[in-house]
């Protein structure tokens, strides 16, 4: 095992995913690690999903935008470069439409469509899909040497994978000629008592996606069906590369036994996709003080107001626990993983918790330090 | 006389705040004083960590999929099961009533509008363990988008009990849980914001994981200027006081907030918190229900 895995990843990977549930920190993670990759001199682009506002800050940009912008490497040598973006759910869905649709005409249609903005919206899961689109774009520009991904806070990481698998779901053309006509389609499926029960929920289908104008939504269906399959294709060549050999998928989690057990079956779920995790982050970790106080309570609070001693203890003993509970928690994890084999001799780096949210650029350069050390 | 509806408190907060523990110690809570209760989750959301523990004692557990609700749904509509199950085989009808904006939420939403008024069932107390705040919002805007459409007949009647439930008769209650951290708080304030817009029930908000208070001011004021006497009250002192600064913008935008107390020890909240917060949840659907009344 290498002295430094974490450098040696991100020096060495073509593309790392981060994947993680929501709120342990994955597009920090993601940034500072695109950050690091950046100062060891590689040409880098991260796609952040759902940025906190003051990462743009912590990365000397205003904010972080659809648009990729440069970032500044402070007090660095070399080639190393890093771009940096946000996805644009509803602008890269869009982007899709005017590339897959027949025609320009077509794409207009479907992009004024209430339909369509009503679908951009709430396609279950539209995130990942769109992730993937973003993704596949970017790696097709060929200018980067390492590409670092953010995913959408999914709890089941599967969820990402399933994206095209959901699509051709919705794809099934019955699906679409049963927005198209409803009445029509059922009435060919030769039951009339489904076609009565289907007719009950009609008047709601019909309203909602506007069926009274049958002709333009036949245009609809037949511009959006075209949308889908490109999307779908893309996701699958997307799927191609996250199997990659160059593409490293870098789980972040939190010391506490929920996490853990959130994480074990996200995993678990990852190695059942023949996808394997090649590195752990531990994030917000409490660690230990830089120096441990020699003497006891009373000792070192002998000069302190009445009650400092007993607010003291309550208050050390408060924080020791929380330190013993993170490692029960870490002793867990290692048991766990260790019986999902693939996953078993993955790296393991700890960030500390910080005082504060990520705001400025030492921010991200703590983090960077604390990954750097494994 | 039929009996009373159940109350539901549909839990709801930024990803990673404790709605679930939350949800957990609250069903854990109604279950202690003798209410018959329920906790559901969503199948799409439920991480499949849990084992069976001292804490689910008594409380039923759901777990709720689009396919069951559909199928309730179309039970109900159509009155004899196995024509809803005929329409549930058709790959073309889920898919539909999956993707179709809109009817996935009302379907939902039927579903836990008729769980509450089910006297077979008879819970007396049903808390959700919704999904995120992102994900939470188109779910619960639902009937609003449906209602500006005017449907009619039966899906219209489907449509107009599901906008009851959220915002008319006090059967159901949103809780925003938040912790104490910045981009939780951010995200409590805009969903707050969206759910008002929309007029949908809330209770307080509940702040989760707060440090509890451990030293007076004058020992607060010596040990932070003293970290060398003892580094960990310091750290402790510092995380407190954030806290408590993002606590006061919570109550500042949002109202007064119900409290939970941090587990160092991880897991749930404590039994009594639990039952305090409870209190407050049922006490403030009271006081939502008899105003309603009075508006008629």
């Amino acid at each position: 095992m290498s002295e430094r895995p974490y450098s040696e990843l991100i020096n060495s990977g073509a593309m790392l995913v981060f994947v993680g549930r929501g709120g342990v920190g994955k597009t920090s993670c993601a940034a500072a690690t695109a950050l690091a990759a950046a100062r060891m001199g590689r040409r880098v682009a991260v796609l952040t999903i759902d940025p906190a506002p003051r990462l743009g800050e912590a990365l000397g940009l205003g904010s972080l935008e659809a648009r990729p912008q440069r970032v500044t490497l402070e007090g660095v040598t070399g080639e190393g470069s890093l771009d940096a973006m946000r996805l644009d759910t509803k602008g890269t869905f869009d982007r899709m439409v005017e590339r897959f649709s027949p025609s320009p005409r077509i794409a207009r249609l479907l992009l004024d469509s209430p339909l369509y903005q009503t679908i951009a919206g709430s396609l279950g899961g539209s995130e990942s899909y769109m992730a993937l689109q973003r993704l596949h774009e970017i790696a097709n520009e060929d200018q980067y040497q390492l590409l670092v991904i953010d995913t959408p806070p999914a709890t089941h990481a599967a969820e990402l994978f399933s994206a095209p698998l959901r699509l051709s779901a919705l794809m099934d053309s019955n699906a679409m000629s049963m927005l198209a006509d409803p009445a029509r389609t059922l009435a060919r499926t030769g039951s009339r008592l489904a076609s009565a029960g289907a007719a009950l929920l009609l008047p709601l289908l019909e309203r909602i996606t506007g069926t009274g104008l049958r002709e333009q939504i036949a245009t609809f269906i037949a511009g959006f069906a075209d949308v889908l399959t490109g999307i779908t294709d893309r996701a699958n060549e997307v799927e191609t590369l996250l199997r990659h050999e160059h593409t490293a998928f870098v789980h972040v989690l939190h010391p506490d036994l929920d996490s853990i057990k959130a994480a074990t079956t996200l995993e678990r779920t990852l190695a059942e996709t023949g996808l394997q995790i090649r590195h752990r982050i531990i994030n917000r970790v409490t660690a230990m003080p830089a120096g441990t106080p020699a003497g006891s309570i009373a000792t070192r609070t002998a000069d302190a107001p009445p009650g400092c001693a007993e607010a003291a203890a309550a208050m050390e003993a408060a924080i020791a626990e929380l330190r013993k509970t993170q490692q029960a928690a870490l002793a867990g994890l290692e048991a766990a993983i260790n019986s999902i084999a693939a996953c078993a001799t993955a790296p393991l780096s700890l960030l500390p918790a910080l005082d504060h949210d990520i705001a400025n650029p030492s921010d991200l350069i703590t983090l960077i330090q604390a990954l750097e050390k494994g | 006389m039929a009996k009373p509806k159940a109350a539901i408190f549909y839990i709801t907060g930024k990803g990673g705040v404790g709605k679930s523990l939350v949800a957990r110690a609250l069903a854990a809570a109604g279950a202690r004083r003798g209410l018959r209760t329920a906790r559901v989750e969503f199948a799409e959301a439920a991480a499949g960590t849990e084992s069976a523990s001292t804490l689910d004692a008594g409380v039923i557990r759901l777990v709720i999929d689009h396919r069951r609700a559909l199928r309730h749904l179309l039970t109900k509509l159509l009155r004899f099961s196995f024509l809803s199950q005929r329409l549930l085989d058709s790959r073309t009808f889920s898919a539909v009533a999956a993707a179709a904006p809109g009817i996935r939420d009302l379907v939902y939403l039927s579903w836990l509008g008729d769980l509450a008024s089910d006297d077979a069932a008879g819970f007396d107390l049903i808390i959700v363990d919704g999904l995120a705040s992102g994900h939470s919002l188109p779910l619960l805007a639902a009937p609003s988008r449906i209602r500006d459409l005017a449907v009619v007949g039966p899906a219209g009647r489907i449509a107009h009990e599901a906008d009851m439930l959220v915002r008319g008769d006090g059967t159901m209650s949103v809780v925003i849980v938040t912790s104490a951290e910045e981009l939780s708080v951010v995200e409590a304030f805009t969903l707050h914001e969206q759910l008002g817009e929309i007029g949908v029930r809330l209770t307080p908000p509940v702040i989760n994981s707060l440090y509890p208070e451990l030293a007076r001011p004058a020992q607060e004021r010596w040990l932070s200027a003293h970290p060398e006497a003892s580094p960990d009250s310091k750290l402790y002192l510092t995380r407190y006081r954030r806290q408590r600064e993002l606590a006061a913008r919570i109550e500042k935008r949002m109202g007064p907030a119900a409290t939970l107390p941090m587990n160092f020890a991880g897991g749930p909240p404590p039994a009594a918190a639990a039952n305090r917060l409870l209190d407050t949840l049922l006490g403030s659907r009271d006081t939502n229900r008899q105003h309603h009344e009075e508006l008629g």
